[in-house]
């Protein structure tokens, strides 16, 4: 193992870190120095701005220090993070844990030109490197994603490519291979969604009207009253819409879906703070598509995915649950391809509810619907905001026949499928009894395959005709 | 309905006899001290009608849950199966949960104070999914590590990680 001398980061990068009091003394120092008609006068700053000045000097002295003493190198095996500072911490990540990378890029990063490394390891925390020159990060990233492929392909019993890891410095862009070979295919954008087209979406979104018709209700009473001090009930309502307007606006502006390689597919967006965000397919776990119901006469779906290991919408460090924030169905199903290569959407066979089922679902009886193949379980409903849930049965970890009160009554039941997270839950009720069972009787069957072969979508193997349970191939609903 | 919720093959495995003495018990003990709560201060403070009456209701649903205990133990139900177990249970919502061997993370067993003193232990199957609902309680000790046994070796054979 040639012991190369290990890396530094970006030599900004206290100043990045401390950027907002940076700005402070620049502020400070600045304003009394116009006051003073263009010359620097001493005895007119007041005692606090030279507080705060020796406090910042002396944190981006520490900050310089501690950025000398923090190194990393990619070895043959692991990524080592160390840093020799009053604390002594040494990080070491092996190839084989090495999940996904993300760049994040937060605004005063991206003003330097510089942005950090978030490399997910499945369980506990992302590490970070913080901060690296943008075109360096990259290479950190394609190097560290080639290396952790190669020790997932060896691991399964894949023959390991030639140039196999070694240490490498990635601050010679010489050193680095660049991407090509059978492992990467051209880094093409598969869906892209314009910013008009965002905010258009936004501002047409269910929640967005739902937040306009919440901030009206809260002025009726000051309206009705005459009592402007009861308007502060339209701040609540304001906050709201704008944690939206942010949420939506600023994070997914210039959304872009990459599909780099064979098993990942990486997101591109934001405005202020930019993010590549990197998830590999094999953490998804199912989708659900949504539209609002002023998006249906500009046939907008947006999809949500549920990925192991995302903990709700952290949108702010990369970990959105967001696969399309707005698109057309022909691009909603290019999305899913590029995750789930060889789904067909057009191929489900979607099977209505029993009339009785009315007494269930009063509302949306006639959307409701469900559709199963050996590939994929599918459940729709939703009246005024539709919403189609997708689970495959390659990640369900559990699947139930339930009956409630009611349903009884009815003589019907309801069958579910159990996947990690809490963003896509597929439950369909209301359908015959006979149905159900059949159903999970036939899910056990598909859920062995799948885990079997260890493949998700395989075109190949896909059936001809939906399944071959004949009590789940009732008679097709009417495309609706 | 019954053919909704009917076994895989011959018949379901049932829980310990003893869990039915435990729940009955604990109804007892429960709705005892419920009645007792309500009985007492409303005889002291209020007309000794009020007092007959919450002690009466009570007592009432009391019974009405002691005979009810029995069909609830009953509905439980398991079958270990070649790539799966079944697991059913429930009296107003029914439920049959399917959990496929190769899906558990981990078998827990888990053991009360109360339980102990009737011998008895909690199976708990640890899937990937918060939602899988796959807990049987009321299973004597050495079945309850029985189960643990089998159901570890055979996710370990098919054991597809996430």
């Amino acid at each position: 193992m040639n012991q190369l001398p290990p890396e530094r980061l970006h030599p900004l990068t206290p100043f990045v870190k401390g950027w907002v009091g940076l700005l402070a003394i620049v502020f400070f120092v600045g304003r009394s120095w116009l006051e003073n008609g263009g010359r620097f006068d001493v005895d007119h700053v007041t005692w606090w701005v030279w507080i705060l000045l020796a406090a910042m000097v002396g944190s981006v002295l520490l900050g310089l220090a501690s950025w000398r003493a923090t190194t990393f190198r990619l070895d043959d095996d692991a990524l080592r993070l160390a840093t020799r500072f009053i604390w002594n911490t040494s990080t070491v990540i092996n190839y084989s844990k090495v999940q996904s990378i993300d760049i994040v890029s937060p605004l005063a990063a991206r003003l330097v030109g510089v942005c950090s490394l978030r490399i997910d390891v499945g369980s506990g925390a992302p590490h970070k490197l913080e901060y690296l020159g943008r075109a360096r990060a990259e290479r950190v990233r394609d190097e560290l994603a080639r290396r952790a492929a190669l020790v997932r392909d060896a691991g399964r019993g894949g023959t390991p490519m030639a140039g196999a890891a070694t240490s490498v410095r990635t601050d010679d862009a010489r050193a680095v291979p660049q991407q090509r070979g059978a492992l990467f295919r051209s880094d093409d954008v598969v869906v892209s969604v314009p910013p008009a087209r965002l905010v258009a979406a936004v501002v047409t979104s269910g929640e967005f009207l739902g937040s306009i018709v919440f901030a009206l209700v809260a002025l009726l009473p000051s309206i009705l009253t005459r009592q402007f001090v009861l308007a502060g009930l339209l701040v609540p309502a304001v906050w709201g819409l704008g944690a939206l307007v942010v949420n939506r606006v600023v994070k997914e502006w210039d959304y872009r879906l990459h599909a780099p390689a064979r098993g990942v597919v990486r997101v591109a967006r934001g405005l202020t703070d930019t993010v590549s965000q990197t998830v590999p397919v094999e953490r998804v776990q199912g989708f659900e598509l949504t539209q609002s119901w002023l998006w249906r006469r500009f046939g907008w779906w947006r999809v949500r995915f549920t990925v192991l290991g995302y903990r709700g919408d952290d949108a702010d460090e990369g970990g959105s649950t967001v696969l399309l924030p707005v698109g057309s169905w022909a691009e909603v199903e290019a999305a899913l391809s590029a995750v789930w290569p060889g789904i067909d959407l057009g191929s489900l066979q979607w099977q209505a509810l029993p009339p009785r089922a009315r007494w269930l679902h009063p509302l949306d009886w006639r959307q409701r619907g469900w559709a199963v193949n050996p590939q994929v379980v599918a459940d729709r409903s939703g009246r005024l905001n539709r919403r189609i849930s997708l689970v495959a049965p390659a990640r369900a970890q559990s699947w139930a026949v339930q009956q409630g009160p009611l349903e009884r009554r009815l003589g019907l039941s309801g069958f579910s499928v159990q996947i990690s997270g809490h963003v896509v839950a597929l439950n369909v009720t209301g359908v015959e009894p006979t149905v159900a069972r059949a159903f999970a009787e036939s899910f056990s069957g598909w859920v062995r395959a799948a885990l079997t072969s260890r493949t998700l979508f395989d075109p190949a193997s896909r059936p001809v005709g939906s399944c071959a349970d004949p009590a789940l191939s009732a008679a097709p609903q009417r495309q609706s | 309905m019954d053919e909704l919720f009917a076994p895989p093959r011959e018949t379901w495995q049932r829980l310990s006899p003893n869990f039915l003495r435990l729940k009955r018990r604990m109804v007892l003990a429960t709705w005892g001290v419920l009645i007792v709560l309500a009985v007492v201060p409303s005889a002291i403070w209020a007309p000794w009608w009020v007092a007959a009456l919450a002690g009466v209701a009570l007592a009432g649903v009391m019974v009405w849950r002691f005979m009810r205990i029995a069909r609830w133990v009953a509905s439980w139900g398991y079958a270990e199966r070649d790539d799966d177990l079944y697991l059913t249970h429930g009296l107003f919502w029914r439920s049959l949960s399917i959990i496929p061997y190769g899906r558990m993370q981990a078998v827990n067993i888990s053991s009360g104070p109360v339980e102990r003193a009737f011998g008895l232990a909690t199976v708990q199957l640890v899937t990937a999914a918060d939602q899988s609902d796959a807990t049987i309680p009321g299973l004597s000790a050495e079945a309850a590590s029985e189960l643990r046994d089998r159901l570890t070796a055979a996710a370990e054979a098919r054991g597809m990680g996430l």
